[in-house]
């Protein structure tokens, strides 16, 4: 396939917060889909508890966001993956 | 720590929210980004950072020394922080093939050929960053960039973490503008783009995980392992393999360090354009690897005269930027002849072009059947090993075993690439970035699933980490 040439990116671009946010999201539902990282994948993949609690405060922060926005999709989305999270 | 593993991509969004919330605060930004730079490359050895930061700091005091001279004082500089450079590169890189091959020369001699090795651990990347410091010493040199007082330019210059390690090889006067632009708050960026962003990512994470790696797995590793146990039919899709292999593998890896490096506000120049498109090997390295063909020719081949003078000399210019070119790549005697093939080929097509004239398509298939003799070489393990696999083309009567349906269909593919028309990618961004900001993501993470779930649960290396 043809490369895109970054010298002349097509549009105006996304603003910086929305594009982390995104990308997160992005990750996210990868993750989420990843057929390898069952439930409670954290456990299993012996993260540190401490690290498993800070990713569980931020999925509920974004699930904070997403149902304030009137995203239920996204809302569903993040409490699956918080799910994930946690131990069993 | 490798682009497609979930480790690199925690540790990405980590630096875009650390890296984009100090945009405020420029030189925290410029040091976060350093800082970052050195954490990714240090997850390959601890100690390599010692070499990074050394090389760096070497180059930016030289750099300050090179601004500050003028005429033979100015000069001498250059040359010995070029040499200095070039000092470092040889010692981990060349230093065991040359005791080697000088081994080898006593022995034939009749002397005993006992030269100590230094076994020294290659440290990942280094051809690369060693190649830009010394684009940024020559820029300085020639006027085209002004050397950074600040040292976090130097380092960030040269560490910049998504192309440290297989490039694009970076040029100071496109690089530093940028880097100092991030140190500047006004100027701070506002907008990315995220469309574009997404597109080289995933399109390159689609050519490495799923198409490189299926073809190198369930055929070309095999292949070229044992020649001599395969008919012609798969030695020759073995080669085709290969060179989609190759293709996938590293313009994916270039693509992906576009993309990241896009998503922290950093403009990197393509470095592959559909190479096996070229109708000509002079055009063929237009296509491929640009960033280095541009490297050898501004800093190697137009000092060494170019093509201005006699026609002997702009033929040995040619011939020996590919040689030099080739040991780039690796300290083995398979690349210094696929260098020497290049360079051969280009010194060739330039006398023959005045004398034959092809159409496209015939010039493009000769052009795309020597590029994929020379990846051979370049593959395989040794020449004796080489002699075996072009022996093995006579062996016609051997049935295809190696190469199944499914990896003709992904060679096929990858090949196809080339002719997709140029406009689809940039079609493809603007179709993204016309999604409100959510769908950007959702749609990216269902791609990004999709990939995962059909690429094969090992993933090889990166072919040019070696260099």
């Amino acid at each position: 396939m043809a490369s895109l040439d970054p010298q002349d990116p097509p549009g105006r671009g996304v603003p910086v917060a929305r594009v982390g946010i995104a990308l997160a999201l992005a990750l996210g539902v990868a993750l989420a889909l990843n057929p390898d990282l069952p439930l409670n994948w954290a456990y299993d993949m012996e993260l540190p508890e401490t690290l498993s609690l800070a990713l569980i405060d931020a999925a509920e922060a974004y699930r904070g966001a997403a149902q304030r926005a009137g995203l239920d999709a996204l809302n569903a989305w993040a409490e699956t993956a918080i799910e994930g999270l946690r131990y069993p | 720590m490798l682009f497609h593993t979930s480790l690199f991509a925690a540790f990405f969004l980590a630096v875009f929210a650390i890296a984009w919330g100090l945009r405020g605060r420029p030189a925290l930004h410029q040091w976060a980004l350093v800082a970052a730079s050195f954490v990714f490359y240090g997850a390959w050895d601890w100690r390599f950072m010692f070499l990074l930061a050394g090389s760096a700091l070497v180059n930016w005091a030289a750099a300050l020394r090179i601004g500050a001279l003028a005429g033979r004082a100015r000069r001498l500089t250059l040359i010995a922080a070029v040499a200095a450079n070039l000092a470092v590169l040889g010692s981990f890189k060349y230093f065991d093939f040359f005791v080697a091959s000088f081994n080898a020369l006593l022995l034939d001699l009749g002397f005993a050929g006992e030269l100590p090795f230094a076994a020294l651990i290659l440290p990942v990347g280094i051809s690369f960053f060693t190649f830009q410091g010394i684009s940024y010493l020559v820029d300085v040199n020639r006027g085209d960039v002004a050397p950074s007082r600040p040292v976090v330019e130097v380092l960030l210059f040269i560490s910049l973490f998504p192309q440290l390690v297989a490039g694009p090889i970076m040029r100071a006067a496109s690089l530093l503008p940028q880097i100092r632009a991030h140190g500047r708050p006004e100027a701070g960026t506002r907008h990315l783009a995220a469309g574009f962003a997404a597109v080289m990512i995933l399109s390159g994470l689609f050519k490495k995980i799923v198409l490189a790696n299926y073809i190198a797995s369930d055929l070309v590793d095999d292949v070229f392992f044992d020649p001599g146990a395969y008919g012609a039919g798969d030695l020759l899709l073995a080669a085709y393999g290969y060179s989609v292999q190759i293709y996938c593998d590293f313009s994916g890896y270039s693509d992906m360090a576009i993309g990241l490096a896009a998503l922290l506000g950093f403009n990197i120049p393509i470095n592959f354009n559909q190479p096996f498109r070229a109708a000509s090997m002079r055009e063929f390295w237009r296509r491929w690897h640009i960033s280095l063909s541009t490297w050898l020719r501004d800093y190697l081949y137009i000092p060494m005269g170019g093509s201005k003078g006699a026609a002997w000399r702009t033929r040995r210019n040619l011939f020996l930027t590919m040689l030099l070119g080739g040991l780039w790549h690796g300290a083995a005697w398979t690349f210094v002849l696929w260098g020497a093939l290049h360079g051969a080929f280009l010194v060739a097509e330039r006398a023959l072009g005045r004398v034959v004239r092809l159409g496209r398509l015939p010039a493009l298939l000769i052009t795309f059947h020597l590029v994929v003799l020379t990846f051979v070489i370049f593959r395989i393990e040794s020449l004796p090993l080489l002699w075996e696999y072009l022996g093995g083309f006579a062996r016609w009567d051997q049935p295809i075993e190696a190469a199944t349906p499914f990896i003709m269909v992904l060679i096929a593919l990858g090949i196809g690439l080339h002719f997709t028309p140029p406009w689809l990618p940039a079609a493809m961004a603007r179709g993204l970035d016309a999604l409100p900001w959510p769908l950007i993501g959702l749609v990216s993470g269902l791609v990004l699933a999709v990939i995962a779930a059909i690429a094969p649960s090992e993933v090889t290396p990166f072919i040019y980490f070696q260099f």
